[in-house]
């Protein structure tokens, strides 16, 4: 980080210690894309990211006394959100639905639309895609990626099959890619992104959509 | 396995491309605490690289600020310094009666004598009980910090002025009650990170660990809520028989005083969903509902959030409340009896006061409006 961003930071944290509100708004929204994409790429699920980002910032809110004190606040922000990650990742992971959950998305061969959704004006299509959905596969979809249920527990929820519901996942899946396609032909960067889809090693990917 | 294998394993994952077999085992190798510290220094070097970004404008990014900014506002700005200048004293003076027959009212009587300052009653403050599983009765202040018990794994502790639970590997679920007298206020963080702030005269039972399908609480008297969610484990408020609340990860408060007309529940951010009788009622933030003795529910739109919220902001807010209405708030908050020496007054207040004055400060500003009231013991009673 530069020195001068640096400064500007621990400016910004002075100020929140002395309780402005918009400086902490200026905060979040200078933080948020960047702390969700880490945390979401950590946890593969964009509910657990969430809400590991939200405990972030309204624990830096809550602390914000002791910013003044602190040589380097940013530094306590970035191990906040690890130990956040950890706490949270703990207790999941030992969970078997959300491993299920994980076998599931994993799975899926192709690369996954979320993957995609690397950066906000990729969110904005993301949402009209989902939003063009049939409504039954838009709900198994959403129920799978938003609130991170398995198979299982939609096929449950929608009362349907199990094999329905990864058929209604699988065709979402390749609508939205698709409908990605058909947006994006326009502007020459977007179908520079997708040959990088096409042609990069998954690891890549990540990587390339991230700093596009 | 090695670091460089688990390493592998680890960038596999952030990028979905591990086979179920190598899933399994880098979900199993990640709770070997060797492991566990590398994925933290990775995640750490990420973040300490981390640059800030323009702004984020995504619907996403609003949906977790709307979350987090009700936590921000919910905190007082600045603690109110009651009766120091001039202009507070007006202010305070809360209790500015709109009602001109108030006036009528009390003019027509003689002036009562002077209130007797030595026995003054003192606000309340922090403070509960705790009732174990077994029975065992814990008393709670803001002043320790420590283990206050240790049941069947789980560690309850006392920390920053409020309780918290530690579920540890508890694999045994027992209920355990927080109450608050009269006079008192306390705070709890349940075993799933949860909060809940008690107002006086209330109660929460709660299991010591959430190891079951949802994770249920029941609570009286007036509970403000902030829940970490989970999709996979609904959180339940539980009312009376009739009512209860489903949250869906959330923050917002009930009210259900015995003796209140109606149980309302106001959502601050994210989702509720209010099961009364047999009708289900979803709740948008800023909307209240109001449960009647008869199962009816009415949806308020707009929710005075502000006056909801007082009570947990250290102040009593009096918008649009009768003397019965007030008179009520006072006797939880400073442990006392009212009674009326012919009918209540018919008034309405406005105006905000804050929790630390004195019994006999609050009697002094009521006096300023007009309404007249003497102490005795710990009885109010108002001519």
């Amino acid at each position: 980080m530069a020195a001068d961003q640096t400064h500007n930071e621990t400016e910004l944290l002075r100020r929140i210690a002395d309780g402005d509100q918009d400086a902490f708004s200026e905060f979040f929204r200078r933080y948020f894309d960047q702390l969700y994409l880490i945390m979401f790429k950590y946890t593969n699920r964009h509910i657990d990211a969430e809400d590991i980002v939200q405990a972030v910032f309204v624990r830096a809110w809550e602390k914000r006394h002791v910013f003044k004190e602190m040589d380097n606040p940013m530094n306590w922000f970035f191990i906040t959100a690890r130990n956040e990650y950890h706490d949270r990742f703990r207790k999941s992971r030992q969970s078997r639905r959300y491993q299920q959950y994980l076998l599931e998305v994993f799975n899926e061969s192709d690369i996954s639309p979320e993957s995609i959704l690397a950066n906000k004006e990729y969110t904005k299509l993301y949402r009209q895609a989902i939003s063009n959905l049939p409504e039954k596969q838009q709900m198994a979809y959403l129920l799978s990626r938003e609130k991170g249920l398995t198979y299982e527990e939609i096929a449950t929820e929608m009362n349907v099959e199990k094999s329905t519901v990864k058929e209604h996942i699988g065709r979402a899946t390749r609508s939205i890619r698709a409908f990605f396609l058909s947006q994006t032909s326009q502007t020459g960067e977007f179908i520079l992104f997708l040959l990088f889809l096409k042609l990069l090693s998954p690891s890549l990917l990540y990587y390339s959509s991230l700093y596009i | 396995m090695t670091q460089e294998q688990f390493i592998q394993l680890l960038e596999g994952f952030n990028h979905r491309r591990l086979s179920e077999d190598e899933l399994l085992s880098f979900l199993k190798a990640a709770d070997d605490p060797r492991f566990e510290s590398l994925i933290g220094e990775r995640l750490h070097m990420e973040l300490a690289q981390m640059k800030a970004s323009s702004m984020a404008e995504g619907e996403r990014a609003d949906k977790v600020w709307g979350n987090i900014h009700a936590a921000v506002s919910a905190h007082p700005v600045r603690r109110i310094h009651v009766l120091r200048t001039a202009w507070f004293r007006y202010a305070a003076a809360v209790i500015i009666i709109s009602g001109i027959g108030a006036y009528l009212w009390s003019s027509g009587r003689k002036q009562h004598q002077e209130l007797v300052h030595n026995t003054d009653i003192a606000p309340g403050r922090l403070g509960a009980i705790l009732t174990l599983a077994d029975g065992t009765q814990v008393k709670l202040d803001s002043l320790g910090n420590g283990v206050v018990a240790d049941q069947k794994g789980t560690k309850v502790l006392l920390k920053d002025g409020g309780l918290a639970y530690n579920a540890g590997n508890a694999n045994a679920m027992t209920y355990n009650t927080m109450t608050t007298p009269k006079g008192r206020q306390f705070s709890v963080q349940l075993p799933d990170g949860s909060r809940a702030w008690l107002n006086a005269a209330s109660s929460i039972t709660f299991p010591t660990a959430f190891i079951g399908e949802d994770r249920p609480v029941t609570i009286t008297g007036e509970v403000y809520f902030e829940i970490v969610g989970s999709p996979t484990k609904p959180f339940k408020v539980k009312v009376n028989d009739k009512t209860e609340i489903e949250v869906l990860g959330t923050s917002f408060n009930v009210k259900a005083y015995p003796g209140d007309a109606t149980i309302n529940t106001t959502l601050l951010a994210g989702a509720v969903r209010l099961h009364a009788s047999n009708h289900v009622q979803p709740l948008k933030p800023g909307e209240q509902t109001q449960v009647k003795q008869d199962g009816g529910i009415q949806l308020i739109k707009n929710a005075d959030i502000q006056k909801i919220m007082a009570w947990k902001n250290g102040l009593f807010n009096f918008q649009d409340e009768s003397l019965e209405e007030v008179m009520k708030q006072l006797e939880r908050w400073y442990d006392i009896q009212v009674r009326y020496d012919g009918d209540p007054p018919k008034t309405k207040f406005f105006g905000e006061v804050g929790r630390d004055l004195t019994l006999s400060q609050v009697i002094e500003t009521l006096r300023e409006i007009g309404i007249q009231c003497t102490i005795e013991g710990r009885t109010l009673i108002v001519r």
